[in-house]
């Protein structure tokens, strides 16, 4: 299962292919999740190829509504190998509501969808007081692996 | 008791883990690897 979001995937194909006119290729690339940091939205619901889930919302600490910023600066892809992220370990302490993560979305600033994908073992149940924490590092260490294969 | 050789289970890096108050593990879960498929033909 893809577990790309379906306008990226598209955006991609396309700015990869003879797509344009004459059969250049196609501009579509650009900056879909434009040119900020990125974040990673948790969500309390499962994400689709065609929509995120449910975000948690703001906790009682370590998480605003939207996403987790200030992940660090991915070791970058050669050869085709994976992108780890984040490379900043992150956390939140659950104010209890929602009680589960279900999954994220790797998102740009504005909530640009890209990447999703569900937690080993969802839902994670989260009580109230209880931290929940993806794990930081760099390339294979992240807690996270993006890759097109 | 007779000495051999250990077992230990693959070291698999945690991608998540929920922290009780006081710090210690409630739960883990193994690396969540995100991938899309590009098929030819």
């Amino acid at each position: 299962m893809a577990a790309i979001d379906q306008a990226l995937v598209s955006i991609l194909l396309n700015g990869l292919t003879p797509t344009g006119a004459a059969g250049i290729p196609g501009t579509a690339i650009g900056t879909p999740v434009g040119t900020s940091a990125m974040k990673i939205r948790l969500n309390s619901t499962l994400s689709t190829a065609s929509a995120a889930g449910t975000d948690i919302g703001t906790q009682t600490s370590g998480y605003t509504a939207g996403g987790w910023t200030s992940l660090g600066q991915s070791t970058a892809s050669a050869s085709g190998t994976a992108v780890g992220v984040p490379l900043t370990t992150q956390s939140f302490v659950s104010s209890g509501s929602p009680t589960a993560v279900v999954s994220f979305d790797l998102t740009g600033s504005a909530a640009q969808r890209g990447f999703w994908g569900p937690f080993n073992g969802q839902p994670v149940n989260v009580a109230s007081g209880n931290t929940f924490q993806v794990t930081g590092g760099s390339g294979a260490a992240a807690g996270i692996q993006i890759s097109l294969t | 008791m007779t000495e051999g050789l250990a077992f230990e289970p693959p070291d698999e890096p945690e991608g998540w883990r929920v922290l009780g108050p006081d710090g210690h593990v409630v739960a883990s879960g193994g690396q969540t690897v995100t991938e899309a498929s590009a098929d030819a033909g």
